[in-house]
C-alpha cells in the first residue's frame, strides 16, 4: 500500500495549486474569507470525488496498462513534474502531467492506448474553447437577468457574494469529480485500489493540500492575474465549473486551471476589461508542452530505474 | 469588448478550425479503421473456420479432439474450440476440454446455432487484448466449431494511425501559431506596401 504515497503527493499539490480555481477570485475580491474558502474547497472537493470521481477514473486506468509498481512511478513523476514547473512559474496542470507519465510508461511497455489518448488531447483542447463559450454566454445571459431585475447596488452586492460562495462551492465540487482521477486513477487501473477507496484517499489528499498550503496560490491567482470585478469573477467560476463538470460527464480529465482562462477570456470578450496577459498564455503555452513530455521522459527513468 | 490584436483573432481562427477538424477527422477515421479491420480479421477467421472444419475427426472422443484442436491452433495461431449443439465442450487447443464450463451461453455460439455463423468481441483479461470469436455449424455433425484470435496486429494498426492523429492535435496550437505569424507578417507587408 506505500505505492499510493506518491499518489497521495500528487494530490496533496493538485490541491495546494487548484483549489485557487474555485475560491481564488473570491477571496481576492474580498467577497469570501479565506478561512472559509479552505474549509468550502475542502468539503466540496472531497464530495465531488466521492460522487463523481469514479467517472474519469477508467479513462485514465485504460490508457495503459500498468503494474502496481508502475502506477507508483508515473505517480511520483507527474508530482515531481508538477512540482518543478510550479516553482519555475510555469502553471503546470496534474491532467497533463499525470496522463504524459502513463503514455511514457505505455510507451515503454508496449500497452500504450493511442485511441484514447486522441480522445483525451481533444478534449484537452476543447478545454480553453468551452470556458470561453461558457464564460461569454453566462456574462451575456446573468447580466441581462441582474439588469432587468436587481437595480439596488447593495441587494446586487448580495447577490454577488452569495453567488461566489455558491459558484466556488460547485468549482470544488466539479474539481473533486474530475481531477480526483489524476491522482489516484492509475491505481485503480493497476488493480490496487478500488474505485470507491480511490476516490476517498484522493479527494482527502487534495482537501489537505488545499488546508496546509493553498494560501499563497489562492492570493497570487486571485490577485495577480485575474483582475476581475465580483460580477465577472462570479461568471468565470461558474463557467469553469461548468466546464469541469462536461468533460467530467465525458470521462475525460481535464485542466482546471486552463478552463479557469478560457472562462477568463469569454468574460473579458462581453466586459470590457483586458484579462490574461500575453506573458501569461505564453507560459501557458510552455506549460502545454513541457508538462507531459516531463513527466513521460521521467516516469521512463523511474520505471527503468525501479525495473 | 477586450481588444485582440489582429494576431491573436488569426490564431485563434486557425487554431479553433483545424483542431475541430482533426478531432472530427480522428473520430470519425477511428470509427471506421475499426470496422473495416473487424470485418477483414472475421472474414480470413471464417475462411479459416471452414478449412478447418473439413478436416474435423468423426470420432468423439475429447482427448483426440483436444490433441486435434492443439495441432490446428498451433499451425493458424488461433484458439480452436469444438462444441456440441447443447454447448459441452469436446474439443480445446489450449485447456482440456473436459475442465471447460458448458458454452452454451456464449454469444457467437447462441448465433452459430440459431444462423449457422456467429461472431463476438470480447476483452481477455489474461491476454491484456480484445478477442474476436467465430462461431461456425456443422450441421452435419450437429457441432461448432469456433476459433478466437487476438485483436493484436488490428490495434497496433489502430495506434499507429491514432497516434499520429493523437501528436498532431498536440502540436496544433504550436502549428497554428507558426501559421499565423507567417500570415500575420503577409498582411503586414501587403498593407505597408514595398519600401
Amino acid at each position: 500500500m506505500w505505492k499510493i504515497l506518491s499518489g497521495v503527493f500528487l494530490g496533496w499539490s493538485l490541491g495546494a495549486n487548484d483549489a485557487a480555481n474555485a475560491f481564488g477570485t473570491g477571496v481576492a475580491t474580498g467577497a469570501v474569507r479565506y478561512g472559509t474558502a479552505i474549509l468550502l474547497t475542502a468539503l466540496f472537493v472531497l464530495l465531488g470525488a466521492l460522487m463523481e470521481g469514479p467517472k474519469c477514473m477508467e479513462t485514465v486506468g485504460e490508457l495503459s496498462r500498468l503494474t502496481s509498481t508502475e502506477a507508483f512511478c508515473c505517480t511520483l513523476a507527474a508530482g515531481i513534474t508538477m512540482t518543478l514547473l510550479t516553482y519555475g512559474g510555469i502553471p503546470a496542470s496534474a491532467s497533463h502531467a499525470i496522463i504524459g507519465s502513463i503514455m511514457g510508461a505505455g510507451v515503454l511497455s508496449g500497452l500504450a492506448d493511442f485511441s484514447k489518448l486522441f480522445r483525451i488531447v481533444s478534449c484537452w483542447l476543447f478545454t480553453p474553447v468551452s470556458g470561453i463559450l461558457f464564460g461569454y454566454a453566462l456574462h451575456r445571459l446573468l447580466g441581462y437577468i441582474l439588469d432587468k431585475t436587481v437595480s439596488k447596488i447593495r441587494y446586487r452586492n448580495l447577490i454577488y457574494s452569495t453567488g461566489l460562495l455558491t459558484a466556488g462551492s460547485y468549482g470544488a465540487y466539479c474539481l473533486g469529480a474530475n481531477n480526483v482521477a489524476n491522482v489516484t486513477g492509475v491505481y485503480v487501473g493497476s488493480g490496487l485500489l478500488s474505485p470507491t477507496v480511490a476516490s476517498l484517499v484522493g479527494g482527502l489528499s487534495i482537501a489537505a493540500g488545499t488546508l496546509t498550503y493553498s494560501k499563497k496560490v489562492m492570493l497570487t491567482v486571485g490577485k495577480g492575474i485575474v483582475p476581475l470585478d465580483p460580477f465577472s469573477a462570479l461568471v468565470s467560476v461558474l463557467a469553469s465549473a461548468l466546464t469541469l463538470h462536461l468533460f467530467t460527464q465525458v470521462g475525460v480529465p481535464v485542466s482546471s486551471s486552463q478552463a479557469m482562462v478560457g472562462a477568463v477570456l469569454g468574460v473579458g470578450i462581453v466586459g470590457d476589461v483586458r484579462t490574461v496577459s500575453l506573458k501569461m498564455l505564453t507560459k501557458i503555452g510552455a506549460a502545454w508542452f513541457l508538462t507531459p513530455i516531463s513527466a513521460g521522459l521521467l516516469a521512463c527513468v523511474f520505471i527503468r530505474w525501479v525495473g | 469588448m477586450i481588444r485582440f490584436s489582429r494576431l491573436w483573432k488569426i490564431y485563434l481562427f486557425y487554431t479553433i478550425v483545424v483542431v475541430a477538424g482533426i478531432t472530427l477527422t480522428g473520430f470519425f477515421l477511428e470509427h471506421k479503421l475499426r470496422n473495416t479491420l473487424k470485418t477483414h480479421v472475421k472474414r480470413e477467421v471464417l475462411t479459416l473456420a471452414k478449412v478447418i472444419a473439413k478436416a474435423v475427426p468423426e470420432t468423439k472422443n475429447v482427448h483426440a479432439l483436444d490433441s486435434f484442436c492443439r495441432d490446428y491452433g498451433i499451425t493458424a495461431q488461433v484458439r480452436v474450440t469444438l462444441i456440441e449443439r447443447d454447448g459441452k465442450v469436446i474439443g480445446d487447443s489450449e485447456t482440456e476440454s473436459l475442465n471447460l464450463s458448458n458454452h452454451l451461453d456464449r454469444p457467437e455460439v447462441q448465433a452459430a446455432i440459431a444462423n449457422g455463423v456467429g461472431d463476438a468481441l470480447r476483452y481477455s483479461e489474461t491476454l491484456q487484448v480484445d478477442m474476436l470469436y467465430v462461431a461456425l455449424l456443422l450441421e452435419a455433425r450437429r457441432r461448432v466449431i469456433r476459433l478466437a484470435m487476438p485483436m493484436t496486429d488490428v490495434k497496433i494498426i489502430e495506434n499507429q494511425v491514432m497516434g499520429f492523429f493523437a501528436v498532431a492535435l498536440y502540436l496544433t496550437p504550436l502549428f497554428t501559431l507558426i501559421i499565423s505569424l507567417m500570415f500575420f507578417r503577409y498582411l503586414k507587408s501587403d498593407r505597408d506596401g514595398p519600401p
